[in-house]
């Protein structure tokens, strides 16, 4: 199968490309602003741009996560039995913070 | 110049060791390779290979203060001492600064490194434009010394799985070859996680290649050919 | 400082990207079945492992982004913190206020703006872009030295 190497290497460089643009806008965006208050803070993440982006950020992040971690695996643990522990943890978790992500911004107004 | 080589006869040492040489007279223009004959000359019992002594054969790569080099492109007086000598890291040693090339050279037969054709065999040759022939530079020029590879810390991570900087030059040459017909089985056998996408572009092998290839952009054309051909 | 390890078969090298100095050299380039053989060689002194701009950058990528990784469910939990309640938002603003708040912020703009920069460089050398010898050397050294500048600019800035 040609998928299993070139499919995580495309979901690993075009997830960067978001996470980058959207990360830096995020960080640009606060730059030199004073610090909200909380009615500021939440109005602002439950703004459609940013609640609707931060989602797909989200999104990107788990996919880069796993990419890039997965990778890792590949080359600092040998055993195949380890590995493939390690690799279902890893999906495990990544799920896990997939939806402890989903439930804060739902709450948050996505 | 003082010098440190490394020494190992598996049948006899239970262990390998450093040897300490010291060279009294270092002409201009000398190479690491003629400190070594010189050496062997003192001791005879130390081994290496070399022929053509000119960078066309590929058979002294051995490793110098850390870094892969052809023993007899290397000049002594650009190295630091005490100079190390060891042989290429990551493949079996046989016996001193020999080492058994026959994984690095798997890989290589691993890619198919020969033209595959199966259009019908034309009258008199198969014919390329000076354009397509002039594709082919850049990659049918290595010598297949190993030092590449052996640098590679992915390949050193992966070594029976990642096929390494040299393999996948071959491969390229090969899926870049206007006359060859079989690119699909060629990125068919590179599919997978291992073979060609270990690469992160570390580029110690370009920074090593004594013909001055450049294996990375070779990886890189091969992954957007398969990107290509995928979509 | 890394020691030459040499065992029955395998000889191996010093290795230049900082990643293998601290793990998966020793583990994976012996075969397994001659791990046990393996021993240190002691006695002299191992060559020097050889370091390239990009072997470092590869590194601080890798590390920068298993940092971040790792990270990632204080980032998530400080987040959900901060919009649950006035009380939780005041609590995660105070330790972002506070000395050890800003230094761990200020390694984790570190960590990724070094993973950005050294991902930057991947995605041109993935079109094709700056990928001769002299070239890559050069992108490494901008690279390796991003995050330092916006560390700095960030500490001016919180002046
Ligand atoms: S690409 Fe260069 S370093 Fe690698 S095997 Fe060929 S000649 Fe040697």
């Amino acid at each position: 199968m040609m998928g299993s190497g070139i499919t995580p290497w495309l979901l690993q460089r075009l997830s960067s490309v978001y996470l980058g643009l959207y990360g830096s806008c995020i960080a640009i965006c606060w730059m030199g602003r004073p610090a909200p208050d909380h009615a500021a803070w939440t109005a602002w993440v439950g703004q459609p741009w940013v609640s609707l982006g931060m989602g797909l950020f989200v999104l990107a992040l788990l996919l880069h996560l796993w990419v890039g971690l997965r990778s890792l695996l590949m080359d600092w643990v040998t055993r195949t039995a380890v590995r493939a522990a390690l690799n279902g943890l890893l999906l495990i978790g990544l799920t896990g913070v997939g939806l402890w992500a989903l439930r804060t911004l739902w709450r948050a107004g996505l | 110049m003082r010098f440190s080589i490394y020494r190992y006869n598996p049948e006899t040492d239970a262990e390998p060791r450093m040897q300490r040489f010291e060279l009294e007279s270092v002409s201009r223009g000398m190479m690491l390779l003629d400190a070594l004959l010189r050496f062997k000359e003192q001791d005879e019992s130390l081994v290496f290979r070399h022929a053509c002594g000119e960078g066309h054969c590929g058979a002294d790569g051995v490793n110098v203060n850390g870094v892969n080099v052809l023993a007899c492109t290397t000049r002594l007086s650009i190295l630091r001492e005490p100079v190390q000598v060891t042989p290429l890291p990551g493949l079996p040693v046989i016996r001193d600064l020999v080492v058994d090339m026959e994984a690095f050279f798997s890989q290589y037969r691993a890619v198919r490194p020969y033209l595959i054709a199966d259009d019908p065999e034309p009258e008199v040759e198969r014919r390329q434009s000076p354009e397509q022939r002039a594709g082919l530079d850049g990659s049918f020029e290595c010598i297949l010394c190993a030092c590449c590879t052996t640098q590679c810390p992915s390949w050193q991570n992966n070594p029976e799985r990642y096929l390494g900087p040299a393999a996948l030059l071959q491969a390229w040459r090969f899926l870049n070859d206007s006359r060859d017909t079989a690119t699909e089985e060629r990125l068919n056998d590179l599919a997978g996680p291992y073979a060609l996408f270990r690469c992160r572009t570390v580029m110690n092998c370009v920074n090593v290649c004594p013909k001055d290839l450049n294996p990375t952009e070779a990886i890189g054309r091969i992954r957007r050919l398969m990107l290509k051909s995928s979509l | 400082m890394v020691a030459v390890r040499g065992h029955g078969k395998v000889y191996n090298g010093p290795c230049s990207e900082y990643q293998n100095l601290f793990m998966g050299r020793y583990t994976s380039v012996m075969p397994a079945r001659e791990r046990n053989k393996a021993h240190l060689l002691i006695g002299h002194r191992p060559p020097r492992p050889w370091l390239s701009a990009a072997s470092l950058l590869s590194s601080t990528q890798r590390w920068a982004g298993l940092f971040l990784a790792l990270s990632t469910p204080y980032f998530l939990y400080s987040f959900d913190l901060s919009l649950r309640s006035e009380a939780g938002f005041t609590q995660v603003l105070q330790w972002v206020q506070s000395l050890w708040g800003r230094l761990w912020t200020l390694a984790c703009v570190w960590a990724f703006a070094a993973h950005l920069a050294a991902g930057l460089r991947l995605l041109l050398g993935d079109l094709g872009l700056g990928l001769d010898r002299e070239m890559a050397r050069r992108s490494a050294w901008a690279a390796n030295l991003f995050p330092w500048f916006v560390v700095l600019a960030l500490l001016i800035g919180w002046r």
